[in-house]
């Protein structure tokens, strides 16, 4: 914190020694601000023993399953699509695991799959804690396809709808699959897609994420 | 006279097809001449009318559906519920939401880190605190930054403060909903020394945007520990024992609220409900024990869990988690180390490092969750908002399904939802 309190013209942004100026502009050149980088771990996120014991008994049970390594904290999952809902009705039953909390239904996308991502906790057991994900291919405006889980869980009810309503993909067997959150009679494509354009009037854009 | 009966305003004349609000005239002389008079529908005929009062006597459902909201102050907001009424009992409800809806997930998918948190604020305005401390939580997990002692320990202290206002501001409505307006009083009065306490810490009194990633904007002011320490006296001699007498002494409010709107437990947790609506069902579930965050390893507290699952069941949840938070705040004040709010090591330029994260703290109302899927960029690629209140909504139908109208509002009035969050 030192660094912040120092007078203006020692931290170098402004004025600096050399008398370098930006090419035209006559304004001292900027030193770029330090990156600190963050603290990394090298190779994905290690599990818990109890994780890999579960992640063992998932996996003799469905061996069509792969461990998902992007996943930072718990067990990740990564099942095909059209499994999905097996998947998830084998965790709700599979000794040793017995999901009963699904927390959260949601959808990112990666412009040529959306991938759905169910979060499944454990009320007993605050170990259990697992991510379901399966990736849904698409190409522009067409929507994928998946199981609905509201047999299993109706908590999914709402979370799939907002789904279909915001990112576009359709969970046959959902009992009531309506758009949610967004007017009825709307138009514009689905917003949370990469390839949404916000036709609202452009007011001063903030710095983009890379 | 539809016309005049709708806005109020004299020489509104109707049959421009525009409707009441096309045209207002000065004068009634001005305005076209009025349509000729139409038979109205839906008026039955003498014999129609007999022969519905035949099959009403014979047991026949005469299904009459009414809207409820947006507009209706029982709704806590602009929340619409679609209602199937026999008579005065409730067939069937549809709550129909996003009237504030503005996808924040999407707006904040180009901002950095901390532009996020005061928006976060936003969402669930009773109990913003929680918001913040959320995108914080995310963000500290996954650059792995270890927060001082005293900005852990004040974190819990702000968080739970504004957990007993939030429950305090929810037992004024519930009363409110069921039909005594004092208590409602009672409770925003005492709402306002705590909303005092944090503008003198935070210098807002209800959307503070004080958590930093890596702490706390800045330390209390000098004094301010003593005066929270002094409201706590006030809440737990004068009003907590005004709110239970208020309360339970009265035959009304029981009468309303017992078994009524009962949730057994494999439905709640069916239907994913969190925080007092599971807990009055019987699960004692608490992402405070489940995932301790802050200073809640190191406190003491018990988690308050009802038999039933009826309304009143969560309304006792509530009152306890009042004198539960009191609780963990004197422990905090006890504890509270000195030293430094913001973590010396927090990075200047953020970047979560590529994965994906889900992180919960145990709002007012439930799991509050958030999916951080970060591509390694200044900001989230994706942010997913598990708001407690969207998801335990979804229980209003069940809950309502064959009780009285009227209870349907109390049903509302206990799950507890904020619209700001629902519709996100």
């Amino acid at each position: 914190m030192d660094e912040e309190r120092k007078p203006e013209d020692e931290r170098g942004e402004r004025a600096a020694p050399g008398g370098a100026t930006r090419a035209g502009t006559g304004r001292p050149e900027r030193r770029p601000i330090p990156r600190v980088a963050p603290a990394q771990p090298a190779g994905p996120p290690k599990l818990t023993p109890r994780e890999e014991e579960m992640l063992r008994r998932i996996q003799a049970a469905l061996p069509y399953v792969e461990r998902d390594t992007r996943v930072l904290r718990g067990l990740g999952l990564l099942v095909p699509a059209e499994r999905v809902h097996e998947a998830l009705a084998t965790l709700k039953s599979l000794p040793g695991v017995l999901c009963d909390h699904l927390s959260c239904v949601s959808g990112v996308d990666w412009q040529d799959a959306i991938e759905v991502a169910y979060h499944l906790f454990r009320t007993d057991d605050p170990e259990v804690r697992i991510v379901v994900k399966a990736r849904l291919p698409y190409t522009g405006d067409e929507m994928p396809e998946v199981a609905s889980v509201v047999d299993l869980w109706e908590a999914a009810n709402w979370h799939e709808r907002e789904i279909y309503d915001l990112l576009g993909v359709r969970f046959l067997g959902h009992p009531d699959l309506r758009r949610i959150l967004l007017p009825e009679s709307y138009q514009g494509g689905f917003p949370l897609r990469k390839s949404f354009v916000d036709r609202r009037p452009k007011r001063q854009r903030v710095v983009r994420a890379r | 006279m539809e016309g005049r009966s709708g806005l109020g305003v004299k020489g509104v004349a109707e049959g421009d097809g525009r409707g009441a609000r096309g045209t207002v005239e000065a004068r009634a002389s001005e305005a076209p001449p009025a349509a000729p008079r139409r038979e109205p529908e839906g008026v039955h005929t003498l014999e129609e009318a007999a022969a519905i009062a035949r099959e009403a006597e014979a047991g026949v459902v005469q299904e009459l559906t009414i809207n409820l909201g947006p507009q209706h102050p029982s709704t806590h907001g602009v929340l619409r519920v679609i209602a199937r009424l026999d008579g005065e009992t409730v067939l069937g409800v549809q709550p129909d939401i996003g009237y504030l809806h503005r996808n924040w997930e999407k707006i904040v998918e180009g901002w950095m880190y901390p532009q996020i948190i005061p928006f976060a604020d936003r969402n669930d305005y009773i109990s913003s605190i929680f918001n913040e401390w959320l995108v914080c939580r995310a963000v500290e997990e996954g650059l792995g930054i270890e927060l001082t002692e005293r900005a852990e320990v004040l974190r819990t202290i702000f968080a739970e403060l504004n957990r007993l206002i939030s429950h305090a501001f929810w037992f004024g409505t519930y009363a409110m909903d069921i039909g005594a307006f004092t208590p409602f009083l009672y409770a925003l009065r005492d709402r306002e020394w705590a909303y005092d306490l944090f503008e003198k810490a935070t210098g807002a009194r209800q959307l503070y945007s004080y958590f930093r990633i890596g702490g706390l904007r800045n330390d209390v002011p000098d004094g301010w520990l003593r005066e929270l320490a002094d409201y706590l006296d006030y809440f737990e001699r004068e009003a907590y024992p005004e709110y239970i007498r208020l309360l339970y002494t009265n035959e009304i409010f029981i009468a309303r609220s017992e078994g009524v709107g009962v949730i057994p437990k494999e439905v709640a947790l069916h239907f994913g409900a969190t925080g007092p609506m599971l807990r009055a069902s019987g699960v004692p579930y608490d992402v405070r024990r489940a995932e301790p965050y802050g200073a809640y390893p190191r406190c003491e507290f018990e988690i308050p869990v009802g038999e039933r699952g009826d309304n009143l069941d969560r309304a006792t949840v509530r009152v306890k988690e009042m004198r539960e938070s009191v609780r963990i705040i004197r422990q905090c004040l006890s504890m509270l180390p000195e030293g430094e709010v913001l973590a010396p090591k927090t990075p200047r330029v953020l970047k979560v490092p590529e994965g994906d994260l889900y992180v919960r703290v145990e709002s007012p109302r439930g799991e509050l969750g958030l999916w951080l899927v970060s591509t390694g960029g200044l900001g989230p690629y994706r942010m997913k908002w598990r708001a407690p209140s969207f998801v335990n909504l979804q229980l209003l139908d069940y809950m309502c399904r064959g009780e009285k109208v009227a209870d349907l509002i109390a049903g509302l009035g206990t799950i507890d939802i904020i619209l700001g969050e629902v519709d996100r």
